[in-house]
């Protein structure tokens, strides 16, 4: 435990004093900012559609990439994972180090969102429906962790980060693209098969939560799928190190 | 001769690699994904017809080619160096580990499933009204079962996706049902879901259980079956969709769970409150009524008679007058005044009197002095409206429509439902009930509905006897000024209940069926009547509340400035900073 909190620690001031970290914040806060007043000037709606419908899947899938590509890749492609796998750790603890350095990252670029909120409040002068924007933000929380687990095991795969990210963006997006086709194919359009492909996709549950509902089929899918994803990334830095 | 230099394979790395290399690496990591989202589209839908409309992806296609050349030693020597093998083998064993733990979930999260609302509106939440029906579950001797039956997939894939929305919702409102029921005792309430193109044992003997109950097997598609032994119900879809006009939806998006707890308890009603309309004072016919008595009748309630010169039966639940047209006798007025001290209910409906309009009374329905001992006055004049076109003759017309709304000043449990749909009462013929000064002591009269003061302008509403005897059009004397009282409730020390309605046209089919005010007062009265005050107030349907925040596009501008600009600014300056301070 005492491992897993230092390398933690590190990972999160190694986010926090480097340009990377901030621009990515910027732009985070930009894309966040740009399409909640488009919407919150039209619709004028307060609502958690108006401010994190489109952003839950759209910056993690933009922003998991980045944050993640240069966590295992860069320390290859440096020889400082050799280093961290020789030293007295063990390679869960690297994993979930470097998973929740940029998990809690992310939650603190998701805090500052907190401000657009509060100003969506600022001009409604009624009861804001509080539990359902906690749950959506929870659900942006989880469907995070969902990708920057999976960009993490992408990194572990690749000795250059520009490549672990492209591949995690392009897997990231083929995932959101399904989500919008309504044609798939027929097999997964029928009974257990188009349940089975539903329940596959991690928007069908990112939805719940943006209804306001937390159950625990979506828990269960968002927590197991971003285990798996540590578990393999764990079973990589194995195989490297008995390499 | 010299022997040819030793090829040695070059080492990737990207630090290495010149500018406009890493430069084509980055533009051929956005074609690439563009091109993999085109493809990957054409071949799901089966066309590459839309491939032209994705073309901002291919623009990139050449830089593609020109990229993936470029960086092809990267990606081979990722999975073909010893490291690479391995790592493959575990993509390889994580791909088919993922696809056991996708199944493990979906299996795990429709048979284990728990969640928690946390909407203000609680729009995902079975209702006290549906949960005080699933707690009478638990005494049952045999389970209710409910079958959901799907229908043929339509072609078009708008109307399967509706279709799709629609089965979602009600599969799962009926799981939440049966989540509730198991809580209490599991096993009370079945529920399962089955494709009718679907050839199954289970379908077919269920296929012919509907058959022995109905005789009938047609119109099952998308309709929910409701089985308790031998007793068998039946939802169909319409009774569950809202009506759709012009392809656009309109009425209650939802009301299927008020249908599915109404259809619960019409299932188990084994003993149902009896319900007496009273006759041989010049009623009403029932008939004229046949949608009050059949929602009556899915309430539970079973219709009886109450005859002229009995006494009330003791199992009475509420007695309903329906618009007398002859005066209640000395004896019938002292058989509705022992039963209601007796912690009696009455519906009652008077109409005006008018003795130039065939079928309507030409005395009062002698109840006065029954009322009055309830704080209650009945005044069967007329209440009409000031006549606009003056070239018409000016005259008061008692036909017009009346339109109702609930008392704002009132706190009664009746008007609950009505004030959070918004609706109101139409009638016409109508006169006024007051509340008297004579009230017995304990008891509590309200009035619960009313016309409004005016309408359209200067149009006054009044209630006068002299306006419908004399036709005139000015209010006389004896004019009682709108807002003018339509409807009272009152409720008597011993338990006695009364709800007084001025005008039975209330009740009649041509009104109860086309606004829903008339629907949603009635029930309500009737289940306050008969004791049931828990289901007064009617099942919402679910939808979210709608919140508009006041702001005015200076405001805009200024919290696009904020916002967009300064916060991202903010940070990234403070980003800048940071990294100047470490590198002094």
């Amino acid at each position: 435990m005492r491992n897993f909190v230092a390398l933690t620690r590190r990972e999160l001031l190694s986010v926090f004093v480097s340009p990377l970290g901030y621009g990515t914040a910027a732009v985070f806060l930009f894309i966040f900012g740009l399409i909640f007043v488009s919407q919150f000037a039209a619709t004028k709606l307060v609502e958690v559609h108006t401010l994190i419908d489109p952003m839950g899947y759209l910056l993690p899938l933009l922003l998991s990439p980045i944050l993640t590509m240069r966590l295992l890749a860069e320390e290859r492609r440096q020889g400082t994972l050799e280093m961290l796998l020789t030293a007295p750790v063990r390679n869960i603890e690297v994993v979930l180090s470097k998973f929740a350095g940029a998990w809690l990252f992310y939650a603190c670029m998701l805090a500052l969102t907190l401000i657009h909120l509060f100003a969506m409040r600022f001009h409604y002068e009624g009861e804001v429906d509080w539990g359902r924007f906690a749950v959506g933000y929870l659900g942006m929380l989880l469907i995070a962790g969902l990708f920057l687990s999976f960009g993490l095991f992408v990194s572990s795969l690749f000795e250059q980060p520009m490549l672990a990210a492209l591949t995690s963006f392009v897997a990231s997006l083929s995932l959101l693209m399904v989500n919008f086709v309504l044609n798939v194919p027929a097999f997964l359009q029928e009974g257990v098969g188009k349940d089975v492909f539903r329940f596959t996709l991690p928007f069908t549950h990112y939805r719940n939560f943006l209804a306001g509902l937390v159950d625990t089929g979506d828990l269960a899918y968002f927590g197991l799928i971003t285990a798996f994803f540590l578990f393999l990334t764990t079973k990589v830095l194995e195989a490297r190190r008995n390499q | 001769m010299t022997s040819p230099a030793p090829v040695t394979p070059s080492t990737p790395s990207a630090s290495a690699a010149p500018l406009a290399v890493r430069a084509f690496r980055l533009v051929g990591s956005f074609a690439c994904m563009g091109l993999g989202v085109n493809v990957f589209l054409c071949v799901a839908r089966g066309s590459w017809s839309d491939a032209a409309a994705l073309a901002p992806f291919a623009v990139f296609l050449p830089l593609l080619a020109l990229s993936i050349w470029v960086c092809r030693q990267d990606f081979v020597h990722s999975f073909t160096s010893p490291q690479g093998r391995a790592t493959l083998l575990v993509i390889v064993q994580g791909g088919l580990g993922l696809l056991v733990l996708c199944f493990a979930l979906y299996i795990l999260g429709y048979r284990f499933r728990a969640k928690a609302d946390f909407t203000s509106s609680q729009m995902f939440s079975l209702s006290e009204e549906t949960k005080l029906v699933l707690a009478g579950l638990k005494d049952l001797d045999r389970p209710i079962e409910i079958f959901y039956l799907q229908g043929l997939d339509s072609a078009d894939p708008k109307e399967r996706d509706a279709a799709d929305r629609e089965r979602a919702r009600v599969t799962a409102l009926l799981r939440e049902y049966q989540a509730h029921a198991d809580a209490l005792k599991p096993g009370r309430l079945v529920f399962e879901s089955y494709n009718l193109n679907e050839n199954s044992l289970e379908l077919n003997a269920l296929s012919k259980r509907i058959h022995d109950a109905t005789q009938f097997l047609g119109g099952l598609e998308e309709a929910t079956v409701f089985l308790w032994g031998e007793r068998i119900k039946i939802v169909r879809k319409q009774e569950l969709n809202p009506v759709v006009i012009h392809e656009k939806a309109v009425g209650r998006p939802f009301q299927s769970e008020r249908v599915f707890t109404d259809t619960i308890r019409e299932l188990l009603a084994v003993n149902p409150k009896a319900v007496y309309f009273s006759t041989g004072h010049g009623e009403r016919d029932v008939q004229s009524c046949a949608q009050f008595r059949g929602l009556l009748k899915q309430q539970t309630y079973a219709e009886k008679e109450w005859k002229s010169g009995e006494a009330v039966p003791s199992d009475a639940a509420m007695v309903i007058v329906l618009g007398p047209r002859d005066a209640f006798s000395e004896k019938d007025a002292a058989a509705l005044r022992a039963y209601l001290v007796g912690g009696g209910r009455l519906l009652l409906f008077f109409d005006p009197l008018l003795d130039k309009i065939q079928g309507l009374p030409r005395e009062g329905c002698g109840l006065d002095a029954v009322l009055n001992a309830y704080g209650l006055q009945p005044r069967q004049d007329v209440l009409t409206r000031r006549f606009i076109p003056d070239v018409l003759g000016g005259r008061p017309i008692p036909r017009d429509e009346v339109v109702a709304y609930p008392r704002k000043e009132s706190d009664s449990v009746l008007l609950e439902t009505l004030k959070f749909e918004g609706q109101h009462l139409v009638t016409t013929l109508t006169c006024a009930v007051q509340i008297s000064a004579a009230a017995g002591e304990g008891v509590r009269p309200q009035v619960v509905l009313e016309t409004p003061p005016y309408i359209r302008g200067k149009q006054l509403f009044w209630a006068d006897p002299i306006a419908a005897k004399s036709e005139s059009n000015e209010p006389g004397p004896n004019s009682l000024p709108g807002p003018v009282p339509v409807a009272a409730a009152s409720e008597g020390s011993a338990g006695s209940r009364i709800v007084a309605v001025a005008g039975s046209n209330v009740a009649v089919d041509q009104y109860f069926m086309n606004y829903d005010g008339n629907r949603t007062f009635l029930l309500a009265a009737a289940r306050w009547l008969a004791g049931e005050d828990e289901l007064v107030t009617q099942i919402q349907p679910k939808s979210p509340d709608v919140r508009v925040a006041k702001i005015s596009p200076e405001q805009s501008k200024i919290l696009m400035v904020l916002l967009v600009l300064g916060l991202p600014v903010a940070v990234f300056f403070a980003g800048m900073i940071v990294w100047a301070m470490r590198r002094t």
